[in-house]
């Protein structure tokens, strides 16, 4: 008795350049070729996922960086208010008052002035605060979507090995079933 | 021939169980290491939290609690004749007012109804002086210093509340960033340990097919010379 022929179709030769399957077998070739697809996918949902989460990191960063900046704000606001009240003050000191004792013109001038300045003043950092936090929450929105469209790249990287998984069974259960096939064929010669 | 394969598919069992077992190091790896910046994270975090309470503006003694600190410790140690202990208090309990926002916004909050009432009460003199009576020169110019000093302390004292309330934002800043980093490194950790799971499953599949590949070799070798011996 001479001795078992190897098995043709089981010697799939796997190149990486394509076609990467020997043809004529088209089961073999179908299985290749789904397990490239995922490959694929899966290659390009991670790399997705990292392009998201990159995305996140800087969205995150851009809000930390709005809460500083109205810190900054803050801290400005708090400084001129101090130095309008203090020139304010000694304005209401130095300025020669009315023969009567009352303020003088220019005493209510200065009072006016100083009253206006400190309501500008107040509305424009308030106004460029309320920017920062509408900042802040723009960017912690942004990081939140970016963290959910990674979370989906991740769910189509698992589609994609789930997908690899299923044509690797198939591949298995198609070469075991030729393999008997022709061992049966086999076995009748 | 059948033997070299055999050789040649244990070489690359080999290979394949090294690289395995090298990813599952380096996964481990990167697992262990995100958990320990997550812990530096979460110190952080709750530094910032402590320094944003800190800088809140109802945070440590108000102005009469401070003032009655001072003077009691001072009191005390001299009491107890520590002039030593008098310094140190002192200059500790004057640490711990200048660090308080809540003795900076009361101090604020006294000098502006200071300035209020100083204010008024120049109003009043004013009033007298224009019905006939005569109100002493010192005494309308200590309201007026007064008035003045009120108010430029308040607006000093104004600064000094915008920063407590500034340096809380950034503390909120620290705390926020500690989270969002803290985030992050878990999605980290999700990634790793599930690329961790499909590169560990394909090398496990790929350590079965070697292996029924050699058994099937083996079979091939044993069958045969099986039926050789037979025939």
């Amino acid at each position: 008795m001479s001795a078992i022929q190897p098995l043709q179709s089981i010697a799939t030769t796997f190149d990486v350049a394509s076609p990467f399957v020997d043809g004529g077998d088209l089961g073999a070739e179908i299985a290749a070729l789904a397990i490239q697809n995922g490959n694929t996918q899966r290659a390009t949902a991670h790399a997705q996922r990292a392009i998201d989460e990159a995305d996140q990191e800087r969205a995150d960063a851009a809000q930390v960086q709005a809460i500083h900046s109205e810190a900054s704000s803050m801290r400005a606001q708090a400084w001129v208010d101090g130095g309008i009240g203090v020139a304010a003050a000694f304005g209401d000191a130095f300025i020669p008052r009315a023969p009567t004792g009352g303020p003088s013109g220019w005493g209510a001038a200065s009072t006016d002035l100083t009253a206006a300045a400190t309501k500008m003043v107040d509305g424009f950092f308030a106004a460029a605060q309320h920017d920062d936090e509408a900042d802040a929450a723009s960017d912690k929105a942004a990081a939140d979507r970016f963290a959910n469209d990674a979370k989906d790249a991740s769910d189509a990287a698992n589609d994609a090995t789930a997908t690899i998984n299923t044509a690797l069974d198939f591949a298995r259960s198609y070469v075991a079933t030729e393999a008997q096939t022709q061992a049966a064929a086999l076995h009748r010669a | 021939m059948l033997g070299a394969f055999d050789d040649t598919m244990a070489e690359l069992y080999t290979v394949i169980s090294e690289l395995r077992q090298n990813v599952v190091d380096s996964g481990n790896g990167q697992v262990a290491s995100n958990d320990a910046e997550t812990q530096r994270q979460d110190a952080a975090k709750r530094a910032a939290i402590q320094q944003e309470q800190a800088n809140a503006a109802d945070s440590g003694s108000g102005f009469f609690a401070s003032i009655g600190h001072f003077f009691g410790d001072v009191a005390s140690d001299l009491v107890h004749g520590d002039v030593g202990s008098a310094f140190t208090d002192a200059g500790h309990d004057l640490d711990a007012a200048w660090n308080s926002p809540a003795f900076w916004s009361d101090l604020e909050t006294g000098l502006r109804d200071v300035a209020i009432v100083a204010a008024a009460a120049g109003s009043v003199i004013l009033t007298a002086g224009a019905a006939g009576i005569v109100v002493g020169a010192g005494i309308a110019a200590a309201v007026t210093t007064v008035t003045v000093t009120a108010e430029a302390g308040a607006a000093l004292a104004g600064i000094k509340t915008g920063e407590f309330a500034a340096n809380a934002e950034d503390a909120s800043a620290g705390a926020t960033q500690a989270t969002n980093r803290m985030t992050e490194l878990q999605e980290l950790t999700t990634d790793v340990i599930a690329d961790l799971k499909d590169a560990d499953k394909s090398h496990q599949q790929s350590l079965q097919v070697l292996t029924q590949a050699m058994q099937t070799n083996d079979a091939t070798i044993v069958a045969p010379a099986s039926m050789t011996v037979k025939g």
